[in-house]
């Protein structure tokens, strides 16, 4: 009998409603829009300049001075882009936007996230931010506003206003809006990790000189053990 | 050990590889203590030279130290010429550190400077590290000798330099002061580091 | 060369006076071990080995860390500026950060497999059970040390992570809000967390040097075990050096390669090292969707989610480490490798399968369907523990050799 009830009770318990934590059910993202992003020299250049006419007039990238955009050598601007670039802020100065926290919550309702690390701290990277860029439509309940409904963004209403112009693009800008988001993204996705390059290159030989001591212990072992078996 | 070459190859190879991976394991650990790249950017400051008025100096920072940069007014210039016997050092030849790669001829080794008429020295007394006071006008009195052709005076233990930064004789002091590296990169634009 | 070096005297004037070399060849030289220790018994040296790591990344990463949640602007604080600051500032910061995170992934993989090891052959039984009791205080203590450490980059995770954890203590009855502000020194977790977790997260690794001391005096005096389970006898032993030591090392060596892929190729092992989310700096007003533990606590995590009074789910967490230091006691049979024991050895794989389950559901959002699965691999998990004192009387084992 008290068996019984034990196994009822575990039945019981096994039937039981979980605490909160389910998620909201929010509309889904479709995946993410394939792209390749590249940290050659042309395209991280590219990027640089976008995010100084477009992201700049918004967002931030509080890790990264302009003298970094010199001496980061995959992004290797020359003094005299850089001080085009930037204008009246020092050289070692973050690469910071005009806009003001207050003003921001003033136009927008909220401040504009920092971008240094938003490839790093997003799933997909840099192809969401490619994603998102290229992720403006018209809201098919046509609630929200054009430009504020993006198909990438939870909840698909983002303060951001469509920065490329992507929404009833022409034709032929299509190209060029693409290859902008491109060089945005992978310049953004370099600048989360700047050493990332440089991390591979190391690893690889790392992984050979183990590789070789490795098997030196294993050849090594192999002769030891002779003595055992 | 052993006998056996094979073994004993092995051995010497793995005890060498292994010793290798691990002074190379250490370059990193090293390397991070040296001084960050921010800190090194930092290293370098950028000044423009025209904000001082004639005969005034300012005292700016590089490094976590105070550089001195002083406008010197022709008189100022002339005043350098004439005491060399109180000075222990008058053509700044004693270290390097008080002597600099432009530093060519006689007069660049008296004026101490790119341009003559401004002077960017090193505001550090070569004696323990304090910092001089400006004392511009000719004239002694008080602490300053009684030749006293206008400089800097150390109130901690009564060093006296010129207004080339060359230190007297007589005082604790055992240097003129030093010469940050430092270059114009435009017309009035220095960069020291 | 080395039998040079010990008879040289410069280590004999050290050995008149400290005994060191005796110890050396005591514990490293003679020490006697089984001669049939497969690869699996080389995870407590590499054990070590990354308890090394550890320390000694940990201590650079301190250089340079701040441990203070003062904001410096956009919902950033010091120490997630001073964590970037190592990234991309400090010279081969990105390396010794990585060493660090991987590290610590690293060390409870093969904390994990080592245990596993242990459970297989038996290695816990008598006259073993001191050095197993260790061996779990050791997982506790790391389980600690990991725990005061995520907190420090003060990311989403780490905040959310901290307050969902010290909630815990919240929930026992009586003292349960005083011995909450007693672990975060406030009202949330806080600055003040952060500052005392930092000194914990510093101060856990000596306890843990203490504690694995113990556990390998322990070890040299009952000695290894061996997947045959029985004593080994005087044939069946070999030195320490120089057979172990070249094994090890060569079990090192792999372990180096597996861990450096990582490190340089992989570090954040596409968030389960370091989790996404953690990028973000710790807002206290916006709960990330998931939060999760990283996936060497998600097990023990889930069994006190799967259960559905906040109080009773902590008495099972507990439970779940009780069960473990108990094991020794738990298991009655003669026989020790699971290798013999035919019904222990499938309970065995139950077991490591349940927990398998638990880690996969904790790391995952609460579906009603994942709720089900991490009940049931609760169940599995405790049931386990509860079968093996009765396993010995109707399990048939399989005649155990003479000699190894």
């Amino acid at each position: 009998m008290k068996r019984w009830m034990a196994w009822l009770a575990l039945l019981g318990w096994l039937g039981l409603p979980g605490g909160p934590g389910s998620a909201l059910a929010e509309e889904a993202a479709p995946p993410l829009k394939p792209v390749t992003l590249s940290f050659d020299q042309k395209t991280l250049k590219q990027g640089a300049h976008v995010f100084a006419e477009v992201c700049m007039g918004c967002h931030s990238l509080r890790y990264v001075t302009w003298k970094h955009l010199m001496d980061y050598p995959e992004i290797g601007m020359t003094r005299e882009e850089v001080d085009e670039m930037r204008g009246d802020a020092p050289l070692t100065a973050p690469i910071k936007t005009a806009l003001s926290e207050e003003d921001a919550k003033a136009s927008y309702g909220i401040v504009p996230p920092d971008l240094t690390l938003m490839a790093r701290a997003r799933e997909g990277g840099g192809a969401y931010i490619y994603s998102l860029l290229l992720g403006f439509e018209h809201d098919p309940k046509g609630k929200v506003p054009d430009g504020n409904y993006n198909v990438y963004f939870p909840g698909h209403r983002i303060a951001m206003a469509d920065p490329l112009g992507w929404l009833d693009h022409d034709a032929d800008e299509e190209a060029d809006i693409k290859a902008q988001a491109r060089a945005v993204a992978s310049f953004l996705a370099f600048v989360g990790e700047p050493h990332q390059l440089e991390r591979k290159a190391l690893g690889k030989k790392v992984l050979i000189f183990l590789v070789v001591l490795t098997l030196l212990f294993w050849l090594l072992k192999r002769e030891v053990w002779k003595d055992v078996h | 050990m052993s006998d056996n070459p094979r073994r004993t190859f092995l051995y010497t190879m793995a005890g060498v590889m292994g010793t290798a991976g691990a002074c190379a394991t250490a370059v990193p650990f090293i390397r991070a203590l040296e001084p960050a790249a921010d800190t090194v950017a930092a290293g370098v400051t950028e000044f423009d030279v025209s904000e001082v008025e004639p005969g005034m100096m300012k005292t700016i920072m590089w490094r976590g130290q105070p550089i001195f940069v002083l406008h010197r007014t022709e008189e100022m210039l002339k005043s350098l010429y004439g005491h060399d016997d109180m000075l222990r050092d008058p053509l700044s030849r004693a270290i390097p550190e008080v002597q600099a790669d432009w530093m060519k001829t006689r007069e660049q080794r008296i004026t101490r400077a790119i341009k003559p008429e401004y002077l960017v020295v090193s505001g550090v007394c070569t004696h323990l590290g304090c910092i001089p006071v400006f004392e511009p006008h000719a004239g002694g009195g008080g602490d300053l000798p009684k030749r006293w052709p206008g400089g800097w005076h150390c109130a901690c233990h009564g060093s006296n330099y010129d207004l080339s930064g060359r230190v007297f004789k007589g005082v604790p002091a055992p240097y003129n002061l030093f010469i940050p590296p430092y270059r114009y990169t435009s017309d009035t634009t220095i960069r020291i580091g | 060369m080395l039998e040079r070096m010990l008879n040289s005297r410069l280590a004999q004037w050290l050995d008149d006076r400290t005994h060191v070399v005796q110890y050396i060849r005591f514990h490293l030289i003679d020490y006697p071990t089984p001669k049939n220790l497969n690869y699996w018994y080389a995870f407590g040296s590499i054990a070590l080995v990354v308890l090394i790591i550890q320390v000694l990344s940990g201590v650079f990463l301190a250089m340079d860390y701040k441990p203070s949640a003062l904001p410096t602007g956009n919902g950033f604080s010091m120490a997630f500026d001073s964590i970037e600051r190592i990234m991309r500032e400090v010279n081969d910061g990105w390396l010794i950060r990585y060493m660090h995170a991987v590290g610590a992934s690293a060390f409870f993989f093969v904390i994990y497999l080592h245990m596993a090891r242990g459970m297989y052959y038996g290695s816990y039984k008598k006259p073993r059970e001191f050095l197993w009791i260790m061996g779990v205080l050791i997982l506790v203590i790391m389980q600690a040390t990991v725990f005061f450490g995520y907190l420090l980059p003060w990311g989403q995770m780490s905040f959310w992570g901290a307050t969902v954890i010290t909630n815990i203590f919240g929930a026992i009855p009586g003292i349960g809000d005083w011995l909450l502000q007693l672990v975060r020194g406030g009202y949330g977790v806080g600055d003040v967390t952060l500052n005392r977790f930092f000194a914990l997260h510093f101060l856990f690794p000596f306890l843990l040097f203490a504690v694995v001391f113990w556990h390998v005096m322990a070890l040299h005096v009952v000695h290894s075990n061996n997947p045959e389970g029985i004593e080994p006898g005087e044939k069946g032993i070999i030195p320490f050096h120089p057979y172990y030591t070249v094994k090890d090392l060569f079990g090192i060596g792999v372990f180096l390669i597996v861990y450096s892929w990582f490190v340089f190729f992989d570090p954040t092992g596409h968030g389960l090292i370091i989790e996404t989310n953690n990028f973000n700096p710790a807002d206290p007003l916006k709960t990330p969707p998931d939060i999760t533990p990283v996936w060497y606590l998600t097990p023990w995590y889930e069994i006190l989610r799967s259960v559905p009074n906040k109080l009773l789910g902590i008495v099972g967490m507990a439970f779940a480490y009780v069960c473990l230091f108990l094991m020794p006691w738990l298991d009655r049979s003669p026989v020790r490798s699971a290798r013999y024991r035919p019904v222990y050895r499938a309970m065995l794989f139950v077991f490591f399968a349940s927990i398998g389950v638990l880690g996969y559901c904790g790391h995952h959002e609460v579906t009603p369907e994942l709720l089900l699965i991490g009940r049931i691999a609760s169940v599995v998990y405790f049931a386990f523990f509860a079968l093996l004192p009765f396993v010995h009387k109707f399990e048939k084992t399989r005649p155990v050799p003479e000699e190894i």
